[in-house]
């Protein structure tokens, strides 16, 4: 039996035959099917369950949904998370939760020191009392004792995140009595309708309403409303999902925190529709009186809420104070309950106060205040301020306040709506839409529930007609009769005492002095207060506290609310879990990643995958056995330079051009000539950007008049058909050229090395591969070990090498053959940090190494390819102009670092004398010679050429190193073996 | 409960970019037997030969592999000096097919497009975002066909087994 004695023995929508065992900080306890973890800890007594974000005073739960501004708990085991309100927590069998903010306990809180100095604390402190001598000494203890919870560490079993996507004609945002009629209205004209909710159950207010709809209970009414629906498959309805975010072009952010789909933990939608109607509801506002956040200190409609939903009455003497007539309706529910109420502080003149009041039978304090709650860790009394001046103290255990009711407007801000103030309810209303939106019910001001019902009806109906729908005839229910709201604003209460502390936000910490010194202080306007106090910020948004914030501005500069105006609310409304946002894209999913037919096989092999540019992941290297990585690189190495390698240069872009201008087109592209070029064979090239400087380089080759197939380097593929692309359409609208990308319909295995030729003989090709009938350079198709295949006499190791192209379907089988056939000959399979070294020895360039965008031909000792014979090349003029200034450029050299073995990074700067001054340049590639044994690198020094021979200095972290200036190639400077 | 969808990586199918004025496309295309789609985003559809229009310009023939030769040797992809270009491209693709009752689903957690028939045809085939990369998405019998550049297929499949199974 669960003992649960703040819980009625009969009553709420809980299934009192389910009984659920859950765990808070760390003691067990019970509560029911139904319940909330916020209505399980109530109905337990557990009153005290959190500590203020800054003082670490105590806190107990003051709301009962998504408004809760005080009770943040971290979730542990299954569903780890942090950061929940408790109130939007749904109780499952072991849900294990912590408070946060708070150490040991929240009863026992060290931290509850600060409410010793809490004058010494006041908004904005830190930002004037650790200035010396450094900020970021502080930062981190003061980061660590005002934090939340902190990110989970583990993940989600045998669950994962989903992000989805939806388009339909009408999404519907709240599934209370407006919702639920305008999605009705809207299904039944035929439209496509989302209507999506934050609570598991629709009704909104209905759900703790004693109205009667249609002569029945009104949550009656909205299940029909519902199942009508939900047998309509034109319908989604999602509940406990929260619209936390407003975009361009009404796409609304949803999390759906309890998708059908068992696989699903969380869902995230991306959901589009013509028309969005916010039928978000109100939010009730706390009353600014001192020590208005002690526990036992409630919303009003939150105490409704327990008491009807979950059959809890979170006190046994309560007392209610409120400014409007809303907070009545609670006061006729505890009395119908049996309820002791010590009385209703309202601070209207009881002339102000309607039939509201009729039937109850407590004492009514009409134009009272209610100066001051009193209690340590629990409410146990009030101090009540009559319009005299003169108080009374009045013993209560509960006090439900009600400071009127703020629509919902945070969705319609986040759209960029406009906002007005409207007296009558003290709050601000939507006013101008920015989007193909509206808002019904108490969202658009209309507190009253027969009016929200009118009002919703006449606006979507009419939403309707504009979208080309024909919605039908549809009558408004009926209902009893309900009295009007009607309140006086009341933004703070008179007579505290200097020293008080009432809180204008409660989740922030922020009190009516910190509006004040914000005031005085210059900081005078709503969104300078809001940055100096902190006020409506972080997770709450300001749901309980903005337009209490905005009054008191008003109320300190002589002013109208609506002369204040608001802050901007941004998304999102309610807390969400990165992994709703992120959701399959995690894992090994998380960064996009592409494959070749090879990948498998490299990996089967145990190669060490890296990203390659572009997405593509490539082998680093080839672990061997009882060797480290050095080792696996040096015997890569060593077997292209003296017998025989195989690298997968499959992720190499292609692009086949062709058309009437192709030639001319090639020719603008790069800096060297292409007119000459013969058919069959390739020429090395550099493209410029239109700045001059090295944008990718690559062999193009000639496979017949006008047309060519383009080699780019892996990561800049994309960049380049950009750049071809984007010629084509601005600068060369007229020309006659069609760029196809190919780097996915051919898979090359590129043999390298002295017995290159020799398993490719082995391997048995159609062709002559001699020198002279197939020299460096050309490209020829021929059949290979049985296969079509291109083969190209390309090199970028220094070493003869055949790049043997072949269609990705016999990719693996033709990588397989020349392991096997190549076996005899001690083939390898290389990885791409052997072809660094590889490259490095023979000093050719790589794209993010030596070329990054500050680079130029000349500055590479590349003069021969900047072309002087043809008209115009892209980048060229740039080029010619920069350099015409004569000023000294950074250019590529060798250097042998003298650190006795040791790498240098790459990217460590050179400095003069190797002091700590700005870098004269730097060390592009570093890397272990296996033909020239020891460590060489590249770099970029200014002056370099003229250099050569000079001793400089490398500053690579802590170590200084000398390392001798030499020539750019280390291997092989004539070429001879490549053309081998 | 997962998704009630079957997941099916295609084996190679003929695929042919073709570029070029859409009066000499049509010829070409003539002499297989297709006629050019009416209107942008949409498949001309013929005895299981799709010509997809993606582009301005820019045109996406998809056949069963077993059409490869004959269409090798008809469009005569090699010939570059025709007035318009046609470029063998079947293995730079990977199709699959998603088909079953929960189709729109998996295409709803794929792709950001609309499936609605009124925004996406019968004959509808568009480029869209396919799991954060570019893919073309045509509608199939039950269901949806989607090309993706063959690298990421693997990407793919381990996205269609997460969404599907849960597994992480």
């Amino acid at each position: 039996m669960t003992h649960n004695p703040f819980r009625q023995k009969a009553g709420g929508r809980i299934d009192r035959n389910s009984c659920v065992e859950f765990e808070f900080n760390g003691k067990r306890y019970s509560g029911y099917k139904g319940d909330t973890l916020a209505s399980a800890l109530l109905a337990n007594g557990v009153f005290l369950n959190a500590r203020s974000f800054k003082y670490h005073r105590p806190r107990g739960i003051m709301g009962a949904g998504v408004e809760e501004p005080s009770c943040l708990v971290e979730l542990l085991g299954a569903d780890a998370g942090g950061n929940y309100a408790a109130t939007t927590v749904q109780l499952r069998p072991g849900l294990k939760a912590k408070s946060v903010n708070c150490w040991p306990s929240p009863s026992f809180d060290l931290m509850s020191i600060n409410q010793l100095f809490a004058r010494l604390l006041p908004a904005g402190f830190y930002y004037k009392t650790f200035m010396w001598p450094n900020w970021h000494l502080f930062e981190p203890s003061i980061r660590r004792a005002a934090g939340l919870a902190a990110a989970p560490d583990d993940q989600i079993p045998y669950q994962h995140f989903e992000t989805r996507y939806w388009h339909g004609d009408v999404l519907v945002v709240g599934a209370g009595s407006s919702g639920l009629l305008a999605a009705l209205i809207a299904s039944r004209s035929g439209a496509r309708v989302m209507i999506v909710d934050d609570h598991p159950l629709p009704g909104g207010c209905l759900r703790s309403s004693q109205t009667k709809i249609d002569e029945r209970p009104a949550i009656e009414w909205a299940e029909a409303v519902c199942a009508e629906l939900d047998a309509n498959p034109e319908v989604t309805r999602l509940q406990d999902a929260t619209a936390w975010g407003y975009r361009e072009d009404n796409l609304l952010m949803v999390t759906e925190r309890s998708p059908a789909e068992t696989h699903v933990f969380q869902r995230g939608w991306k959901a589009r529709a013509g028309r969005v109607i916010l039928a978000t509801g109100a939010i009730e506002r706390n009353l600014v009186f001192a020590n208005n956040d002690l526990p036992g200190v409630m919303l009003a409609s939150a105490v409704q809420t327990y008491y009807h939903e979950f059959g809890v009455i979170p006190g046994r003497h309560a007392m209610i104070f409120t400014n409007n007539s809303s907070a009545y309706s609670l006061a006729h529910d505890l009395q119908a309950g049996g309820t002791m109420i010590a009385g209703i502080v309202d601070s209207r003149p009881s002339n102000a106060i309607g039939a509201e009041k009729d039937g109850l039978d407590i004492p009514l304090y009409a134009a009272n205040q209610l100066q001051a709650a009193h209690g340590g860790k629990h409410l146990r009394a009030v101090t009540i301020r009559a319009a005299d001046g003169s108080t009374k103290r009045v013993d209560c255990d509960l006090l439900a306040v009600s400071g009127g009711w703020n629509p919902a407007v945070h969705l319609f801000s986040q759209a960029r709506g406009t906002l007005a103030y409207d007296d009558a309810l003290a709050s601000f209303v939507p006013d101008k839409a920015m989007q193909r939106l509206a808002c019904v019910g108490a969202a658009a001001g209309k507190m009253n529930l027969v009016s929200a019902i009118a009002d919703t009806l006449s606006t979507v109906t009419a939403c309707l007609s504009e979208d080309n729908f024909k919605p039908s005839a549809f009558s408004l229910p009926s209902f009893t009769a309900l009295p009007d709201y009607h309140l006086q604003p009341l933004w703070h209460v008179d007579g505290m005492k200097p020293g008080d502390k009432a809180f204008v936000d409660i989740q922030n910490d922020v009190t009516l002095d910190d509006i004040g010194l914000a005031m005085r202080e210059g900081f005078d306007t709503v969104e300078h207060v809001k940055r100096y106090t902190t006020a409506g910020m972080g997770i709450d948004q300001g749901k309980t506290g903005n337009v209490n914030v905005i009054g008191n501005i008003a109320k300190a500069s002589n002013k109208k609310p609506d002369e204040i105006g608001t802050t901007t609310f941004r998304s999102p409304f309610t807390p969400v879990d990165f992994g709703s946002i992120a959701g399959q894209r995690n894992g090994a999913t998380v960064l996009p990643f592409r494959h070749t037919p090879i990948t498998q096989w490299n990996k089967d092999r145990g190669a060490v995958m890296y990203e390659a540019g572009a997405r593509w992941q490539r082998p680093g290297y080839f672990p061997i056995n009882g060797g480290n990585m050095q080792d696996a690189i040096n015997a890569e190495a060593e077997a292209v330079r003296y017998g025989v390698g195989v690298y997968d240069g499959s992720p190499l872009g292609k692009f086949d051009i062709s058309g009437r201008d192709a030639a001319a087109f090639i020719d603008l592209l790069y800096t060297n000539d292409f007119a000459d070029l013969e058919i069959g064979m390739g020429r090395y090239g550099i493209m410029l950007s239109d700045d001059g400087m090295i944008l990718d380089d690559g062999v193009t080759f000639k496979l017949a008049e006008n047309h060519y197939l383009m080699s780019t380097s892996t990561g800049f593929a994309d960049v380049v058909f950009r750049h071809m692309e984007y010629l084509l359409q601005i600068e060369c609208e007229s020309w006659q050229v069609w760029i196809t990308p190919v780097t996915s319909q051919w898979c090359n295995a590129t043999i390298c090395g002295p017995k290159a030729r020799d398993v490719l003989e082995a391997l048995g090709v159609s062709i002559d591969i001699g020198n002279d009938a197939f020299p460096f350079m050309a490209m020829r198709e021929a059949i290979v070990a049985g296969t079509p295949a291109r083969i190209c006499r390309v090199s970028f190791t220094g070493e003869v090498s055949f790049e043997i192209n072949v269609w990705p379907r016999h990719a693996k089988a033709m990588w397989r053959r020349i392991m096997e056939i190549g076996a005899p000959f001690g083939i390898l399979p290389v990885g791409s940090e052997t072809s660094h070294v590889l490259r490095v020895e023979k000093g050719f360039l790589s794209l993010g190494h030596e070329v990054d965008e500050t680079a130029d031909p000349y500055d590479l000792g590349m003069d021969w390819i900047m072309s002087r014979t043809k008209t115009h090349a892209i980048g060229r003029r740039s080029v010619d102009i920069r350099r015409s200034s004569g000023k000294p450029r950074r250019e590529l050299v060798g250097l042998m670092p003298k650190t006795g073995g040791e790498l240098v990074a790459e990217g460590a700067p050179i400095t003069p004398n190797g002091d700590r001054v700005a870098s004269e340049g730097f060390v592009s590639a570093c890397v272990w010679s296996v033909v020239n044994k020891q460590i060489i690198a590249l770099g970029l020094l200014t002056d370099g050429r003229a250099r050569i021979g000079e001793t400089i200095i490398i500053r690579d972290r802590e170590r200084v190193i000398d390392a001798v200036v030499t020539k750019p190639c280390f291997y092989d400077p004539k070429g001879e073996r490549l053309r081998g | 409960m997962g998704y009630q969808a079957t997941i099916k990586k295609q084996a190679v199918w003929a695929i042919f970019d073709i570029k070029g004025n859409a009066s000499v496309v049509a010829k070409r295309v003539a002499d297989i037997g297709l006629s050019l789609p009416s209107s942008a985003n949409t498949a001309y559809a013929k005895n299981g030969q799709h010509l997809c229009w993606i582009g301005e310009d820019h045109w996406l023939l998809l056949a069963p592999v077993e059409m490869e030769f004959q269409l090798l040797e008809r469009l005569d992809p090699q010939n570059s000096s025709l007035d318009c270009r046609i470029v063998h491209v079947s293995d730079a693709y990977t199709l699959f097919t998603v088909t079953g009752n929960h189709a729109d689903d998996i295409l709803a957690i794929a792709s950001p497009l609309n499936t609605r028939q009124q925004n996406f045809p019968i004959d509808g085939a568009t480029y869209t975002e396919f799991f954060g990369i570019r893919g073309l998405v045509l509608r199939w019998p039950d269901g949806y066909l989607t090309a993706v550049e063959r690298s990421y297929a693997d990407m793919i499949t381990a996205y269609f087994d997460k969404i599907t199974t849960g597994s992480r």
